[in-house]
């Protein structure tokens, strides 16, 4: 009979840690019980139904902190980490240590003020859940780390963890502006869009005469014709500013470490976060280099484990990423990731798609604009016809298309680089295939080529348009139990 | 490895699937057309109209089905479960025997009529299913299931995860 391990509980201050997140939580949850309260015209009428909302609302935060910190015990026993919290429904979690793809430790500022820390436990099929473990002194938090690791089977981290780590890359506060400029396209179209748009309405079509419509109308009969540019670098200003904030925000000091057993990263300004990922576990590593930054020199890595990432500031989906990474440290910050990866994706000969990928993407980029080209051309006659240079451009950007892509399949991983303004290189590591698709559509049928989709644990990597004997090979050859894996090298 | 299909019962299933689908969801249009067309056009076009469109539909349902079931094929090989199907659209999966995490079996109220089972093989790469089988008999969905998990316990030694 094995010795009973005893019970752990959260520090007593988890329940104000907790406290703020939660409420925030709940006024996010009833903000439609809320509007009507702040909505009202004699704001300083507050009677008995506003009283109790407050208190619902404001008490909700606070009581589940105080029901999470008083039911939420954990140890580590037989090997196993076992959760179990709740009041009304009482939930027991236990976890193997073995499953587990990766571990974070968060600093938020309210943790920094009352000297604890978050441990994040990601396993695989399953979204982070945040807060389970949530108020831990960092000693504690280091121990069961450390007892994590012992589970996993590996020998205990020293304390000065520093010493045998070595830092790939950090991320300097220029580096992480020109993130935040380059960040998003579609935010800078849609924020100078909003901004143009108000403008008209303010300036032409607003009935009423409040004192903002009239500062608007105040500000276009000063600035004449330069009103409408004037909004547009507003909006252009507006989105840089909102950008930069997040990016510094989110990535402050970002490190990038390779430790014995796998990469961390460690980011944050306010909330200070520190993902650790086990190289066994990395499932794809992904550099993203949308057209501003690939211009500044610069891409975006993210590693992918089978956990299921959450989306961050719509920033990421992956468990861990790099924002800034420049052209020559790609290849040493991917090999942190996947240290068996032999080859720069960047400087090696790429395999081309077929040939006949390049008809297909003609012959689909060309029906799909047949209709618009159609209808442009018999409304606006004679000058409509003016569309059919859509099909010349179409003819253009696939040739480009189809030239930006390539794969390649080495001993170890499968790589696949596509896209003209938006670059995207993906690498798999070879032992974590999970399943093959081959697709064939009509059109393809017809050009004899096929698409192959490898699918990871929660990620996947597409192989350009192959022709149909060579997809069929690599299907077969991918097989993880396969005695002779053939590669492309 | 010779391919295998499925079970002769399944082109019934599917036919009566499709039919139902085109009497529950096409001809109510149809007829709701011809009512329109009625104001417009004479009793007999209109007659002709929805008997001919309703006709081809119930052609196509009962054709489509006898060519997605003459394309489908599977087999458990060496290595992996591999399936192939699909008329317009070919669709090829391999699944590695020591990826499979779990293997289900599944009857719907109509497949129970008619002793039919669908299995589903599933692996670490998603919420669904990688490999679905729709139409086999309730004995052969039972031993499959019980011969893929089987293998992919025997095949495991490392799951990707």
């Amino acid at each position: 009979m094995s010795e009973v391990t005893p019970w752990r509980r959260l520090h007593p201050a988890s329940v104000w840690v907790n406290a703020l997140p939660r409420t925030l939580k709940s006024i996010a949850a009833m903000w439609w019980l809320l509007i009507p309260l702040f909505a009202q015209e004699n704001t300083a009428r507050v009677g008995a139904i506003e009283v109790v909302l407050i208190l619902v609302v404001f008490g909700t935060g606070l009581f589940s902190s105080f029901v999470h910190y008083s039911t939420l015990r954990y140890r580590i026993h037989e090997n196993m980490l076992e959760i179990r919290y709740g009041l009304l429904h009482r939930r027991s979690r236990r976890l193997d240590p073995v499953r587990i793809q990766n571990l974070e430790l968060i600093r938020n500022p309210l943790h920094k003020m009352s000297g604890l820390v978050e441990l994040c436990v990601e396993t695989a099929g399953e979204a982070r859940e945040e807060g389970l473990l949530s108020a831990l002194t960092e000693s504690e938090a280091l121990r069961l780390k450390s007892a994590i690791e012992v589970a996993r089977g590996r020998s205990a981290p020293e304390a000065e963890e520093d010493s045998a780590d070595n830092v790939v890359l950090t991320v300097s506060p220029m580096e992480l502006a020109a993130f935040g400029i380059s960040t998003s396209i579609r935010s800078y179209l849609v924020t100078v869009a909003s901004m143009i748009a108000l403008g008209f309405v303010f300036v032409f079509d607003a009935p009423e005469t409040s004192a903002a419509t009239e500062l608007v109308r105040q500000v276009e009969s000063e600035l004449g014709g330069l009103f409408f540019p004037a909004l547009i670098l507003l909006g252009v200003s507006l989105t840089f500013v909102t950008s930069v904030i997040r990016a510094v925000i989110r990535h402050w000091g970002h490190r990038l470490v390779i430790s014995p057993d796998g990469l961390r990263t460690e980011e944050g300004l306010f909330t200070r976060r520190n993902v650790e990922i086990p190289h066994k576990k990395v499932q794809v590593v992904r550099v993203s280099e949308p057209f501003l930054r690939r211009l500044m020199g610069y891409g975006t890595m993210s590693v992918e484990t089978a956990g299921l990432g959450s989306v961050k500031e719509g920033v990421f989906s992956a468990e861990t990423a790099v924002p800034m990474v420049a052209r020559d440290e790609m290849l040493p910050a991917m090999k942190s990731a996947l240290p068996k990866l032999g080859v720069d994706p960047w400087a090696v000969k790429l395999h081309p798609p077929a040939q006949m990928a390049l008809r297909r993407l003609r012959v689909v980029g060309l029906l799909r604009a047949l209709p618009a080209v159609v209808a442009l051309s018999l409304l606006f006659f004679p000058w409509g016809l003016l569309s059919l240079l859509i099909g010349a451009w179409v003819w253009v950007i696939s040739a480009w298309e189809w030239r930006c892509e390539g794969w390649r399949v080495g001993d170890d991983y499968v790589m696949v680089q596509r896209g003209i303004l938006l670059r995207d290189t993906r690498v798999l590591d070879r032992r974590k295939v999970q399943a093959l698709h081959l697709h064939q559509g009509p059109i393809m049928s017809l050009y004899g080529i096929a698409r192959l989709h490898i699918l990871a644990a929660d990620a996947s990597v597409s192989l350009p348009d192959l022709e149909l004997h060579e997809a069929e090979a690599i299907m077969a050859a991918l097989s993880p139990r396969s005695e002779a894996l053939p590669t492309s090298a | 490895m010779e391919l295998q299909r499925l079970h002769p019962r399944a082109l019934s299933f599917w036919r009566v699937q499709a039919v139902i689908a085109v009497v529950a969801g096409i001809l109510p249009m149809v007829i709701a057309l011809g009512v329109v067309l009625n104001q417009h056009l004479p009793v007999a076009a209109v007659v002709a109209f929805v008997g001919l469109f309703s006709g081809l539909s119930l052609g196509l349902a009962m054709w489509i089905p006898k060519l997605s079931y003459d394309r489908f094929r599977y087999a458990v090989r060496e290595n992996d479960f591999y399936v192939e199907r699909g008329v317009l659209l070919k669709r090829r999966t391999a699944i590695p025997l020591s990826r499979i995490q779990h293997v289900d079996t599944h009857q719907g109220p109509l497949e129970q009529l008619m002793r039919l089972s669908q299995l589903h093989v599933f692996t670490a790469s998603g919420m669904s299913s990688d490999g679905c089988l729709p139409g086999l008999s309730r004995e052969m969905a039972d031993d499959l299931r019980d011969r893929l998990s089987q293998l992919g316990n025997d095949a495991a030694q490392e799951d990707g995860v």
